[in-house]
């Protein structure tokens, strides 16, 4: 809107310093501004230990409890939980496209799934923007061993996709069952996806049932997003 | 789970590997240790030939003995960086009665990068075009002779060669400074006596960093008036990275002068916390195929208003969450053509691809060619034409794929695009905002800084397509602005320097408020008629063309003003002087963001002549520039600075708060406020407006496709 912004004139700078209200999308942005700028310095200035790690029914709740939270929702369902932050999050089935699947949570992050690995996440900040990653995708399905390449992509700070490219061996753990947080178990396969990246090395595991579905999942989403959990709570 | 703290490892490591295979084996350009007291890469008071990270921007305030330097400095490019300095000497002019205030400019390139047997190579000019109280020249060499120490030896000219000479040069070096500044000294660069110096920095440790230097530089006329006491050229200090981009440098100069320094960086390529926490798009929702569900492909619906009014309320009920009001809506069998106001995201790329997936949900499956046209103020600037197999196809691959198969073209003509019917209710539109506002005032000797923060109330209403009423009222709230006591003395007409008069006497003010008619007379041409208050001094008719077709680098403008100044109280009121002044403009942006403009025209004051401008844009929406001002006023008419110019700094919100907005503050510097070759200020100027709408720009931020 052009009233609102400021072309400073004369000697005098003018920063459009401006908060407050109005129905201009963003009129409060300038405060987000600034109480950001205040945040990430008091962040860098003293790294304290953060927030107290929340705890949810899905990673504190006994099979009964997530059982009843889980009994009004909808279709299939899947459980996430975000290490880094022990943050967790019912995963709603939001359909697909070919061989790829959306999964959200309530609050608006969607992840993106090829035959059980991550492919793409969004609403999470350093976003997983795409992937190839069909070559794990088969040899895990499959329960195979095998090499393949991986690519991730990222967005940099202008805009550009930056694609991580990955050397990945998937090799077979053997059987090891999986008890869901709904207190079922599911017999599976115990798969291990180790990558490597110049000198980051990543190890991913899916446990893969008999009709090659993956049970559940921990896997990297980025630098930041750090690793998740995916586990299958309604199929 | 948003809002993580850090830059990415993964992404860094992937630039990091472009620079490996950027630059031959085994050279380096030494990333600068840490900035000296001038603000420049290099040791306390010496340069070194170190450069900082491209795109760089640094904030240094070095204080020594009793003098303080204020420095900002832009990596313009990998070797070359530019700098503008304000400064104060206390007591140093009349016989020590009167402060010196002092603003320079600075230019660094950097010749030679470090390799096996030859060191880094810099050559730099300090205050070249100022006052001369720096004015200075070196050749400067650096190598890092072991890991984490460096060496450095330079020759210097000037300042830099007023202790330890070795040579009496060639030419003459006048002693005398122009008291008006700003006229160069071309003439004078690399002459005089040559000197050495030298030193070492040792950083031990990701946090702190030890220099010794021998350095050139006496502080003569410092001394001279007893405000420095020089006894050695051996300088020593160190500096302490007090958090991630911040630095605290002591050091001893001259023997028994004390120097602390603060300096702060920040690169505009890098985005403190992330690429943007928005929410999730709704993902694509592919059509049923055609073989098993036939009936799902009929054309059955088209013409029914009913089927189409629902298809439009569906794709504006998703997009109205995401910031994104949807204008217009043509349905035909094969074809869905939408209008789109964005007023959220800050990459055009972004609100298009958002839009692509709410119409893939909702269109009817026979539809497969999408035409999205995003609009500022109801007019259209460009279109985005794609299939939508390809959405559906390319939903989980990078964005450039899916805008690599779009095309970007001007909009339809106006005739055709009156298929598009305006959806009921959009116009008028509304949109207010009460918002304080700062107003800064530097470089007055008086008081170096002065601000005003108030309060704001601005309004803009969109009549129809392209008809917009537009104003803003300001009341300060506290400042000291109307403190300003200069009173111009130019002998131009005082068509800005009486600022002083309308910060004293417009509180309130009506900041502008007047009325716009933006069109397109033909595909590639912009037209833009406004009339009213145009800005806080000016007011009258102001009438612009732009010609830049949607592929185009280049655009061209001519823009024509009849204004009258406005008197000092804000209200309705006018002076006397009256004025016809107007530019053709050229832009020329190349695809690295480096951009040029030159504006050649008649200016306020009457005067004949042009302006240049060079910036550099980030993909993101940074950009850094400079303009300078050349009329046919003479120097000693203009008065103090002989021309006007300045620099700016546009940033946008987003990358502060990774929050989406469309909203970015610019800060503009003038050292110095003259009437030659002054603008008005039009309101609405048509480059900025469809600049993110062509292609360059969808392409250069085609990665938030999927975003």
């Amino acid at each position: 809107m052009t009233a609102v912004r400021l072309r400073p004139i004369a000697p005098l700078l003018a920063l459009s310093l401006v908060a407050g209200c109005g129905n201009v999308p963003g009129a409060r942005d300038e405060l987000t501004a600034v109480s950001a700028i205040f945040t990430a310095t008091r962040a860098s200035l003293r790294p304290t230990d953060g927030p107290k790690p929340h705890t949810s029914v899905i990673t504190g709740g006994t099979p009964a409890q997530v059982k009843e939270v889980i009994a009004p929702l909808p279709g299939r369902l899947k459980a996430l939980i975000v290490l880094k932050t022990n943050e967790s999050a019912v995963l709603f089935d939001v359909g697909g496209n070919g061989p790829y699947h959306h999964w959200a949570t309530p609050s608006g992050q969607i992840l993106t799934l090829r035959g059980g690995v991550l492919v793409a996440t969004r609403g999470l900040g350093y976003d997983l923007m795409s992937a190839e990653a069909d070559g794990s995708a088969r040899l895990i399905r499959e329960r195979r061993l095998g090499n393949t390449d991986k690519v991730l992509r990222y967005l940099d700070g202008e805009d550009d996709e930056v694609p991580m490219g990955l050397k990945c061996t998937v090799s077979n753990q053997g059987p090891e069952s999986v008890r869901l947080a709904t207190g079922e178990t599911r017999a599976a396969t115990k798969m291990r996806e180790t990558c490597i990246s110049g000198r980051l090395t990543l190890n991913n595991f899916y446990w893969v049932d008999a009709r090659g579905d993956v049970v559940q999942s921990r896997q990297w989403g980025g630098e930041e997003i750090g690793e998740v959990v995916i586990q299958s709570l309604r199929d | 789970m948003t809002g993580i703290l850090g830059t990415s490892r993964a992404v860094a490591t992937a630039a990091i590997g472009a620079t490996l295979v950027a630059s031959p084996v085994g050279s380096d350009p030494l990333a600068a240790h840490s900035y000296n007291l001038y603000g420049n890469p290099g040791l306390l008071d010496m340069p070194t030939a170190e450069v900082a990270p491209d795109a760089e921007l640094s904030a240094t305030y070095g204080n020594i003995g009793n003098q303080q330097r204020t420095t900002l400095t832009f990596q313009i490019a990998p070797r070359l960086s530019g700098s503008f300095r304000y400064s104060r000497i206390p007591d140093y002019d009349f016989d020590g009665t009167l402060d010196r205030y002092d603003r320079s400019f600075d230019l660094r390139f950097q010749l030679l990068e470090d390799e096996k047997w030859w060191p880094a190579l810099s050559i730099g000019l300090r205050d070249f075009v100022g006052t001369g109280i720096y004015s200075s020249e070196y050749i400067v060499a650096t190598k890092e002779v072991m890991k984490d120490v460096r060496l450095t030896y330079g020759l210097g000219w000037g300042r830099l060669a007023s202790a330890n000479q070795i040579s009496d040069g060639y030419g003459e070096r006048t002693g005398e400074f122009n008291r008006e500044g700003g006229s160069g000294r071309f003439d004078q660069i690399f002459r005089g006596p040559i000197s050495h110096f030298g030193g070492v920095s040792w950083k031990p440790t990701d946090k702190l960093t030890f220099k010794l230097e021998y350095s050139s530089d006496a502080y003569v006329e410092e001394a001279k008036r007893d405000l420095f006491d020089y006894e050695s050229p051996w300088n020593y200090g160190l500096s302490y990275e007090v958090f991630t981009g911040a630095t605290l440098t002591a050091a001893s100069v001259g023997g028994n002068e004390l120097a602390v320094q603060f300096n702060v960086t920040l690169n505009p390529k890098v985005r403190p916390l992330g690429p943007g926490n928005e929410t999730a798009p709704l993902p694509v929702l592919p059509r049923p195929d055609r073989r098993s569900n036939p009936e799902a492909w009929s054309t059955a619906w088209t013409g029914d208003a009913a089927k189409i009014a629902a298809v439009r309320n569906g794709i504006a009920e998703v997009l109205t969450a995401d910031g994104i009001a949807v204008e217009g809506l043509a349905l035909r069998a094969t074809t869905a053509e939408i209008r789109i106001d964005n007023s959220k995201f800050s990459a055009q790329s972004e609100a298009i691809g958002r839009t692509a997936r709410a119409m893939a949900r909702f269109v009817p499956a026979s539809v497969e060619t999408f035409v999205i046209v995003p609009v500022v103020d109801g007019v259209p600037s460009s279109a985005v034409t794609m299939r939508r197999s390809d959405v559906e196809r390319l939903e989980n691959d990078p964005g450039l794929e899916m805008l690599g198969r779009s095309t970007v073209t001007a909009p339809a003509r106006p005739v055709t695009v009156d298929r598009v019917p305006v959806v009921p209710g959009v116009y008028p539109r509304l949109r207010w905002a009460l918002t304080p506002y700062t107003q800064i005032s530097l470089f007055d000797p008086d008081n170096p800084f002065r601000a005003d923060l108030g309060a704001q109330l601005a309004a803009n209403i969109v009549l129809g397509r392209g008809i917009v009423v537009s104003g803003a009222i300001r009341k300060r709230v506290i400042g000291n602005l109307d403190e300003i006591t200069r009173v111009s003395d130019s002998v131009l007409p005082h068509v800005r320097s009486d600022f002083p008069k309308y910060l004293k006497q417009g509180d309130p003010r009506i900041e502008n408020l007047y009325t716009s008619w933006f069109a397109r007379p033909a595909p590639d041409v912009y037209s833009r008629v406004t009339v009213g208050l145009l800005e806080w001094m000016y007011g009258g008719v102001s009438g612009e063309l732009l010609w830049k077709p949607a592929d185009s680098r280049l655009a061209i403008g001519a823009e024509l003003n009849y204004v009258q100044q406005r008197d000092y109280e804000g209200g309705f009121g006018f002076l006397d002087y009256k004025v016809l002044t107007g530019h053709v403009s050229g832009y020329y942006e190349m695809e690295n963001g480096y951009g040029a403009q030159l504006d050649v025209g008649r200016y306020l004051a009457g005067d004949y002549g042009a302006t240049i401008s060079l910036s550099r844009s980030f993909d993101n929406g940074w950009t850094i520039g400079a303009f300078a001002t050349f009329t046919d006023v003479p120097a000693e008419e203009f008065g103090e600075g002989s021309f006007d110019k300045g620099i700016w700094f546009t940033l946008p919100f987003d990358y502060l708060t990774a929050q989406p907005t469309r909203k970015s503050f610019t800060l503009l510097m003038r050292p110095l406020t003259r009437d030659g070759g002054q603008r008005v200020d039009a309101p609405g100027r048509l480059y900025s407006r469809v600049r993110d709408m062509h292609e360059p720009v969808l392409e250069a931020r085609g990665g938030r496709f999927w975003k």
